[in-house]
């Protein structure tokens, strides 16, 4: 439903694309309503156009915001006069172009991970500082300050004229805009999305946050290079001050000012910062300082830009948004859940097997000497104190916290110490979170089935499939198509659990599973729990609700202080003096 | 001949200036998590409107303050104006509000001083020889001026109350709220420190330089890669790492590439961002977003 309704979505705005750029076309080209200048002026909007909605684009889906795109813009307007200088057609040159500036781009997001926002920011800025350094110094390449001529385009043997640029930059564009809207939608926007809303949870379900950061980075400035191509047509003549720090920022500006994210806004946005400074050509100062002032007044005013503000204000004009409904029923859901999972393609027979895991932060002793074992189909808890190392056993399970030498953990054979964190959801590892952790800007559906993407299917089932079937046994069908933000605190937990099931789990490590559920919500979760043990499921409980892990847990395992205090059933837990003197306190030691 | 001498003390009178600006760069981000990318716009605007008085027959001296004082008064203006009606946690917007300011500071200065680059005069006239080198006052005002500049912030921070409740409302918004901080003032007293020595750092380069709207372009792109050496949060890291800046761009100019100077110093701020992505000498790093 809600998938059919942006299916829906993005197919209006790709006809939408289409239509703009038939109609800019047929004004330009046939139809011959405009004249020389106002082509001109088109023709520089459809190709900054390219630039602002690569970098409005990356910021939207993986949340880096680029200061730089000019350098790759500059690559390509550079590779079109060099390279066509050395007679080279217009295809390989564009090739050409795009693989120079993705090599660059795919480095610079290698590291996005690394670094805050802000940081990236600047250094992006910093890079647009260099190009043009490089650009104005590398005179055999470049022409230095002098600039460089572009020779005439050249496709199958035929010189491009000054109008048939023109329909080239509009088709580019509009081809750009429908590409660029379509992989935001589609996988690759979800997975990007995915790691720019939880980085953690995103890697739970198998995939790789930087190399997500790279491609998407990669993709944007082999975008903006094609556009650095037709520029370099367009005007005929290159110089640096085509690239200077100015015209970097302005698409930033164009991007925020249009609306981060939206196609119909990078369009907007770009016409701002084309046309207005057309319209003031003799003032040029005036009109820097007009552009500067209305930039402030957006950020002011309509923080999230001109197109996504005026949507936001007309929109419940419009549609009347329905409350988000309430799960369905749960009753049969155990039963449902125990033969369905009966039926996946899973290891059954999977031991985890942690010993000796010893972690030390500075002088701190996190965890010391852990060891436990959780027998296929099992429920495992491990309960603790506040402080106990309960999270950093739980980040060495997940790959993200190295224990120190002789430690082993591994998982039916699999060496999890040896594994990359994204690994887990391979050999059969799901997780929940204590918080939920869900990815803020995908439904429900969307990430169940981003999860279930990666995950092993029975033949001939898609992803697709297999996430329905898993909202339809948690009876989250009617809220598929909601954000996490719309849903109370106990189905976002459900979801979350969901997303761990759909990746296929033979063990799911539940971090605190019962905090923040009410009673209802509890005892669901129990029969959940019990469900996946008798479909041979194991379960690793990590949490402070002893009462609730006692009466599920087949073993229980107390940690303190970071070691291991006490281990057996829950039985013999309940009655173990050393538990009782870590939850309340030994009872002689008043002073 | 050897110039390294030269060449060293050229680096150090440079770095002074990126320094005093990557101080005042991390004092208002401290203060307020705005990066202002205007900041060397603000000293360039006051340093016309010291040029303006100076061409009216004023004393340098009191052209030279009303340089600083009106850097920190515009500083002040600008963030009661548009940085808080931008609301707390919106850190890009706010540096996109900045480099918005930036162009609309050049383009101001441009329409009322002239895009013609204008001669400024050195502080202090003349030359000294020093051990077989001749170094000229200005170069040696210069370095001596933003020592005492650092040195009275460092005071401030470290010993009046003000500056205490600055350190701690930089530490944790919230909790200097909770104590009875008062936020705003912090902002404001920021804002005038930080673009006050943006002042006093482009009152110290314009005389070498001449003084055009861009004077401070190339200074600030160094003073960032100070502040990166140093980390966004810590004011004797921006300091150290603005000079250390300036030594290594001299060093880099003259012995390797004047070409490339620009990008040799981006190679530095990769490489320590790669090393340490809070900077050389953050103890640790914050999110704070």
């Amino acid at each position: 439903m809600a998938q059919a309704r942006r299916l829906l979505a993005a197919r209006w705005r790709v006809a939408a694309a289409l239509a703009v750029g038939i109609l800019a076309y047929l004004a330009t080209g046939p139809l011959l309503l405009t004249d020389r200048y106002e082509n001109f002026v088109i023709t520089t909007v459809a190709i900054y156009a390219i630039v602002t909605i690569s970098v409005s684009e990356l910021a939207a889906l993986s949340g880096i915001w680029s200061v730089g795109h000019m350098s790759f813009v500059a690559v390509g307007a550079y590779s079109a006069a060099y390279l066509g200088g050395h007679g080279y057609p217009l295809p390989v040159i564009v090739l050409v172009a795009m693989l120079v500036a993705a090599a660059i781009g795919f480095l610079l997001g290698l590291t996005a991970g690394r670094f805050e926002i802000l940081y990236l920011a600047i250094l992006t800025l910093a890079l647009a500082l260099v190009a043009g350094e490089v650009v104005g110094r590398w005179v055999a390449v470049t022409g230095g300050d002098q600039g460089a001529s572009v020779p005439p385009a050249i496709i199958l043997g035929h010189r491009l004229t000054l109008d048939e640029i023109t329909s080239l930059a509009i088709l580019t564009a509009t081809a750009v805009f429908i590409v660029v809207d379509l992989a935001a939608q589609g996988g690759p926007g979800r997975r990007w999305l995915a790691v720019k809303n939880q980085r953690t949870a995103a890697v739970a379900i198998g995939l790789n946050p930087a190399l997500a950061n790279a491609s998407a980075f990669a993709a944007s400035a082999a975008i903006a290079a094609v556009a650095g191509v037709v520029l370099a047509l367009q005007i005929g003549y290159i110089s640096p001050d085509f690239f200077s720090l100015t015209s970097a920022i302005n698409f930033i500006v164009a991007a925020v000012v249009g609306g981060v994210g939206s196609t119909a806004g990078s369009l907007l946005g770009t016409a701002f910062i084309v046309v207005l400074p057309e319209l003031a050509r003799s003032t040029k100062d005036l009109q820097v300082i007009v552009f500067g002032v209305l930039t402030i007044a957006v950020l002011l005013f309509v923080p999230e830009g001109i197109v996504p503000g005026t949507f936001r204000r007309i929109t419940p004009l419009l549609i009347r948004r329905r409350r988000p409904t309430i799960v369905d029923s749960d009753t049969g859901l155990a039963s449902e859940l125990e033969e369905w999972l009966k039926g996946r393609p899973v290891a059954r027979d999977a031991e985890l097997v942690v010993e000796k895991v010893s972690v030390r932060f500075g002088g701190l002793i996190a965890n010391q000497n852990v060891s436990l074992r959780i027998p296929p189909g099992n429920v495992v808890a491990l309960i603790g104190p506040n402080g106990a190392g309960k999270t950093t056993f739980l980040n060495v399970l997940g790959g993200f916290v190295r224990p120190l030498k002789g430690a082993v953990v591994s998982f039916g054979g699999h060496d999890l110490l040896r594994a990359s964190p994204r690994r887990r959801p391979g050999v059969g590892i799901g997780r929940t979170f204590q918080h939920a952790e869900l990815f803020g800007e995908l439904t429900v559906e969307e990430t169940v089935r981003l999860a279930a993407a990666g995950a092993r299917r029975p033949a001939g089932e898609s992803a697709a499939v297999s996430a329905a079937a898993v909202l339809d046994l948690l009876r989250l069908t009617r809220v598929a198509g909601e954000r996490p933000d719309a849903l109370p605190f106990g189905v976002q937990k459900r979801v979350d659990i969901a997303r761990a099931l759909a990746t296929g789990p033979s063990l799911v490590v539940m971090d605190e599973p019962f905090s923040g559920l009410d009673l209802n919500e509890q005892q669901q979760l129990h029969e959940l729990i019990l469900a996946f043990r008798r479909a041979g499921i194991s379960v690793l409980l990590v949490d402070h609700a002893i009462q609730e892990v006692l009466s599920l847990a087949d073993r229980v395992c107390v940690l303190d202080y970071g070691r291991l205090i006490a281990e057996g059933t829950p039985v013999e837990i309940q009655s173990s003096a050393a538990v009782q003197e870590a939850y309340f306190g030994r009872k002689e030691k008043s002073a | 001949m050897n110039e390294l001498p030269a060449v060293l003390v050229s680096g150090v009178v440079s770095g002074a200036t990126y320094a005093l600006l990557g101080l005042g760069i991390v004092i208002i981000f401290r203060s307020t998590d705005v990066v202002n990318f205007a900041i060397g716009d603000f000293g360039t605007f006051g340093v016309y409107v010291a040029f303006a008085l100076l061409t009216r027959g004023l004393p340098l001296l009191i052209a030279a303050i009303a340089a600083v004082g009106v850097a920190g008064l515009l500083g002040v203006a600008t963030e009661r104006a548009v940085v808080r009606p931008l609301g707390p946690g919106k850190t890009f917007a706010a540096l996109v509000l900045t480099l918005a300011l930036s162009l609309i500071l050049v383009s101001l200065a441009g329409q009322l001083f002239g895009h013609q680059p204008e001669p400024f005069p050195a502080l202090v006239p003349g030359h000294v020889a020093i051990l077989g080198l001749v170094v000229a006052w200005q170069k040696i005002a210069t370095a001596a001026l933003a020592v005492v500049a650092m040195a009275v912030i460092a005071f401030f921070m470290r010993f009046t109350r003000l500056g205490v409740a600055m350190r701690a409302a930089a530490e944790d918004h919230y909790a200097a709220r909770v104590v009875g901080i008062n936020r705003g003032l912090v902002a404001a007293i920021a804002w005038f420190i930080g673009c006050a020595l943006a002042g006093l750092a482009a009152l110290l380069l314009a005389p070498d330089a001449t003084l055009t709207v861009t004077l401070m372009v190339a200074p600030l792109f160094r003073a960032f890669a100070g502040v990166f050496l140093g980390g966004l949060e810590s004011m004797i890291g921006a300091a150290v790492g603005g000079f250390a800046i300036g030594v290594l761009d001299d060093l880099a100019g003259r012995y390797v590439s004047a070409s490339f100077r620009d990008t040799f110093v981006f190679a530095i701020i990769v490489l320590v961002l790669f090393l340490r992505p809070a900077g050389l000498l953050a103890a640790q790093h914050r999110q704070r977003v």
